[in-house]
């Protein structure tokens, strides 16, 4: 009897609650954004370096030379169920920070593949999806940085 | 017996459960209600259990530094009677030279076309009382500050010359691009125009090398002396006034 307990009740038990145990949500950051090197030439005026999603950069102010090129911010979501619909949100308040004032704000953040909340993406169906993100770093007119590394975070949401 | 099957009851059912669980969630299930932006606050969908999940990214930025050079004071030649007896230079060989170092004034010595150096009739020069100094004409040499761009181990910056158009025009004693190192005219008076050209440098550190002419900027900010030589032009005919020109120097790793 013992036997055909563990034989047949015991491994349809365990088939029942493995799935579920599963939903455990997971965000991963695999790069962080960054906005590269650069020097402002000509200062004065309000300047902008836009990283798009595939992490192509752009000055499209130009006064700015980039002496090393910025990349996109890449994150893996897994363990979300199948086909499940989300979007993303970024915190509004995420700057890049130093040490000494100004700071510089970043905004516009972009995502590939593209949503919001009238365009929801789902997950693959193995659960997971890679999400690449890109935004734009301002340098406010008339504002002078110290040369040196920036730092900053943002919050990045999943609404599903 | 009976016993055996109630196990096989339960052991299809189980299985039952295991194969609803495993059916696919359902696809494109209805978004929730969590406030866009926002992970306050429960699901109040009616559904169970959080809708949203949040994580921090992060970003960064490196800014660089340039150099940058201004002018704290324009090159001048100081004063002078005028040129060539008034009348037309004709051979174009008068001149004032300019030292970067001390802002004394030197001539060739050639006297075809003549230039009189001005200067204080009752200047102390400090060894012959009010005897007048040749070195009081008002001249000066040019002074530039060179700021910011300690970048790295570089401790040596490059300075050079252009004319408005951006042609390089030479060094004292150089002749690389004599082409251009008439560029450079002060113009005064009826359009009449000296030409400046030979310049020089004086700064910390001051050295040449196969890269150019270098100064030491260990130290910043970096003032950089400039001096130069005036030359008179064929065919001009100078009038009393003054005579100004503008020219580019430039600072480079």
């Amino acid at each position: 009897m013992q036997t055909l307990i563990w034989r047949y009740l015991l491994p349809t038990l365990f088939l029942v609650t493995i799935p579920f145990a599963a939903h455990a949500n997971q965000i991963y950051e695999l790069r962080s954004l960054d906005f590269g090197a650069f020097a402002v030439t000509q200062p004065g005026g309000a300047r902008r370096i836009v990283i798009d999603p595939t992490g192509a950069q752009t000055t499209p102010d130009g006064g700015l030379v980039i002496f090393k090129n910025g990349h996109n911010s890449i994150f893996r979501i897994s363990q979300l169920n199948p086909a499940t619909l989300f979007y993303i949100t970024i915190d509004p308040s995420s700057v890049v920070h130093s040490s000494t004032t100004p700071e510089f704000e970043v905004d516009t953040f972009t995502f590939d593949p593209p949503n919001d909340i009238g365009n929801m993406i789902h997950t693959d169906p193995d659960a997971s999806l890679t999400i690449r993100i890109g935004a734009t770093l301002h340098i406010e007119a008339g504002e002078t940085h110290t040369p040196g590394p920036y730092r900053g975070t943002f919050t990045f949401l999943i609404n599903y | 017996m009976s016993l055996l099957k109630e196990i096989r009851k339960l052991s299809l059912l189980s299985i039952g459960l295991a194969a609803i669980s495993f059916a696919p969630t359902p696809a494109n299930a209805v978004p929730v209600d969590t406030p866009a932006g926002t992970c306050v606050g429960a699901d109040d969908s009616g559904g169970a259990g959080v809708d949203c999940v949040t994580t921090t990214g992060h970003m960064s930025a490196s800014v660089v530094s340039t150099l940058s050079i201004n002018e704290i004071r324009a090159v001048s030649f100081g004063n002078m009677a005028t040129p060539c007896g008034g009348g037309a230079c004709t051979t174009g060989d008068g001149d004032i030279i300019l030292n970067a170092a001390t802002g004394a004034r030197t001539q060739t010595g050639l006297t075809t076309d003549t230039i009189v150096m001005l200067h204080g009739a009752d200047a102390n020069d400090g060894a012959a009382g009010n005897a007048g100094n040749a070195n009081s004409g008002g001249q000066a040499p040019g002074v530039y500050r060179v700021s910011a761009g300690a970048e790295g181990a570089a401790t040596q910056v490059y300075i050079a010359f252009a004319d408005n158009a951006g042609n390089f025009v030479d060094y004292s004693g150089e002749n690389f691009y004599t082409a251009n190192d008439t560029n450079i005219h002060l113009i005064g008076p009826a359009a009449a125009y000296f030409t400046a050209q030979d310049f020089t440098i004086d700064c910390t550190g001051a050295a040449s090398d196969v890269y150019g002419h270098y100064c030491d900027n260990t130290t910043l900010p970096l003032d950089v002396k400039v001096g130069a030589t005036l030359k008179t032009v064929v065919g001009q005919t100078y009038g009393a006034g003054k005579y100004v020109a503008t020219y580019n120097v430039m600072v480079s790793y």
